[in-house]
């Protein structure tokens, strides 16, 4: 059975994608980025030093669209090149995106949504909307409350007069580079609102149930709110996330702060302070995580981005092996 | 204490380029006043607002306006980005180019400037001289094929269509095709001038576009059995017209509402029926 969905899955895209790819009218794009990265790290007391320049990922991304039937495409596929000399060696490609978008499905289209098919986002808090402002992911991302991507289907759309959007999916539930493990359901709502210019306020719910038969002990359930204000050079943004585990019991919790000036137009300033609770029922065994950073937009194409992050232990002491110093400095060029 | 020594250096480094930053910034409280504004967007609006800044900035020679074409969606992702003062565009704003917006907190106004209307052109041979909009549909849909099916002599239709990103196209496709898909034979341009000239030069040709790129070397045809002209577009009896937009992110104010101001005065509305577009004053 699970095989046979991804089939119909896999059969769906490529039967769209080729009929699409025949329409004179189908446009293409294909783009990509590089990140290029030096970092120096040092962790605990014992000034444990790493050191290292990477090529830490490629995307190549094509994007499809057909305006006339309403149909459009994205494939990303995720190059993850990580060579440092401590780390060994880890190559892989995978496919973070593959999907189809249908605007003109009856129902769908007559609430202004459309339903996107296939590997895509998981509609979740600042994690499909992080654009690496900082370099590190977004706290989600970073405590793996959830995959960024996953195998499924999405009706996504938007609220009349610009007020907001909506989500609704129904995901594999294993993320994106375990697709074939289809034992997991996982299901997600967001609401977007903006209710002035500039302020954006988002809720999210999402549960994954990592038994076959929906055993609801196995089930894992997060919730997100987080409210964002853009002014002028300025954006203010603050996220709180809580993830509740029922197969042991444990609720994790956290929130991020980060504000970021534009100071000219091609250099940006940021601030960003994590703090997170792998379990509320365990004392002192919280994380923050300060950054502080620029992003210079040398051109278009390319962006310097220098970061300082510091992980330290809310009660821990400087001998933790967790408490790290991170030196940062990386290029994201595209093309 | 090494470790306090890097923090106590970074923190330095960062005060240091924030305060730099701060003092440099062009507060919006001590912005001085920019001899500038700037238009980017529609390549069919761009006719009226080049039209407007060349008689601005002879009124006004201490003022720059600048005009940038790029299309429609092009002028409405500069307001958006907030690269632009104003943004140009021949078709309406769509719900989630406003949602982007007003996420990135720039609150977008809409200032309509003038109507057009949207002809159908022939081949200046073409004996036909009237259609139905059903009929272009048809036409544009590829269900017909042959002029003779509609009266006329037994020539293969050759459809001209603009691309499917433009303001224009965007326009086509709500009024006309509503819903049906474009013939895969249609041929894409970049612009209402080159679809004029394909039709021009093109036997069984047809095409659509603005007014102000009408010439005697195309046929007009009526449409339900109105001829495009300020009087029926303005009136709204001719079916296949639109508004012309200027958006700007709140409302214009400075350079840009004087402007503005300029277009929408009967002296700017001059220049919209100069070009060849309905006045909407």
């Amino acid at each position: 059975m699970k095989r046979l969905f991804l089939v119909l899955f896999s059969a769906v895209i490529f039967v769209s994608l080729f009929s699409a790819s025949a329409s004179a009218k189908l446009t293409t794009k294909f783009y990509g980025y590089q990140w290029l990265t030096y970092q120096h790290q040092v962790k605990g007391m014992d000034d444990v030093a790493k050191s290292g320049l990477s090529i830490n990922r490629t995307y190549l991304r094509w994007k499809f669209e057909d305006k006339e039937i309403g149909y459009s495409a994205g494939l990303t596929l995720d190059i993850p090149n990580s060579a440092g000399a401590q780390d060994g060696v880890d190559f892989g490609v995978w496919v973070k995106n593959g999907y189809v978008d249908f605007s003109t499905i009856p129902v769908i289209s007559d609430y202004n949504a459309k339903l996107r098919l296939g590997m895509h986002s998981v509609y979740f808090g600042t994690m499909d909307l992080w654009k690496y402002p900082t370099i590190e992911k977004t706290i989600t991302d970073k405590n793996k409350v959830i995959s960024s991507a996953d195998l499924g289907m999405s009706v996504i759309g938007s609220i009349p007069g610009g007020f907001g959007e909506y989500t609704l999916s129904a995901y594999n539930g294993a993320g994106y580079k375990k697709i074939e493990n289809n034992v997991e359901k996982q299901y997600a709502a967001t609401l977007t609102l903006v209710p002035i210019p500039g302020l954006t306020v988002r809720g999210s719910y999402i549960t994954r149930n990592a038994n076959a038969h929906g055993d609801p002990a196995e089930t894992v359930a997060a919730t997100d709110v987080f409210v964002q204000y853009v002014t002028g050079p300025l954006t203010a943004l603050v996220e709180y996330v809580v993830k509740e585990d029922y197969s042991n019991g444990k609720t994790s919790e956290g929130f991020m702060t980060f504000l970021s000036m534009k100071a000219t137009d091609v250099l940006e300033l940021v601030a960003r302070w994590d703090n997170w609770n792998p379990d509320t029922k365990t004392s002192n065994d919280e994380m923050n995580t300060y950054i502080l950073g620029m992003n210079y937009e040398i051109n278009s194409k390319v962006l310097l981005q220098l970061n300082y992050q510091l992980d330290q232990p809310q009660f821990g002491g400087y001998a933790e092996s967790k408490h790290s110093n991170k030196w940062t400095a990386q290029v994201k060029y595209g093309w | 204490m090494k470790k306090f020594t890097k923090i106590a250096v970074l923190l330095a480094v960062f005060s240091l380029l924030v305060s730099g930053a701060v003092m440099a910034w062009d507060w919006p409280w001590n912005k001085k006043q920019e001899n500038r504004v700037s238009t980017q967007g529609s390549t069919t609006v761009l006719p009226i607002v080049q039209k407007a800044a060349e008689n601005f900035m002879k009124a006004n020679p201490d003022i720059e306006v600048s005009v940038r074409g790029g299309g429609s969606g092009v002028g409405i992702a500069a307001i958006m980005d907030s690269t632009v003062d104003i943004g140009m565009s021949s078709r309406r704003i769509k719900n989630s180019e406003i949602l982007n917006a007003r996420k990135k907190g720039v609150s977008v106004f809409e200032t309509s400037i003038a109507k057009d209307g949207m002809a159908i052109v022939v081949h200046p041979a073409n004996p036909i001289n009237s259609i139905s909009i059903d009929q272009v549909q048809k036409i544009f849909t590829g269900e017909i094929k042959n002029w003779s099916s509609l009266g006329g002599s037994d020539d293969t239709i050759v459809a001209m269509s603009r691309d499917t990103s433009s303001g224009t196209y965007e326009v086509f496709n709500e009024l006309v095709l509503r819903g049906t898909k474009l013939r895969t034979d249609a041929i894409m341009t970049v612009s209402n001038r080159e679809v004029a000239e394909n039709v021009k030069n093109t036997k069984g040709a047809i095409g659509y576009v603005g007014l102000a790129f009408l010439s005697d070397d195309l046929k007009v045809l009526t449409v339900e059995g109105i001829r495009p002209n300020d009087d029926t577009v303005g009136s709204g009896a001719y079916k296949l017209a639109r508004d012309l937009y200027l958006y700007t992110n709140g409302e214009p104010s400075g350079l840009a509402k004087r402007f503005v101001d300029f277009i929408l005065s009967s002296e700017g509305q001059k220049f919209v029926k100069e070009v060849g577009y309905t006045p909407i004053k």
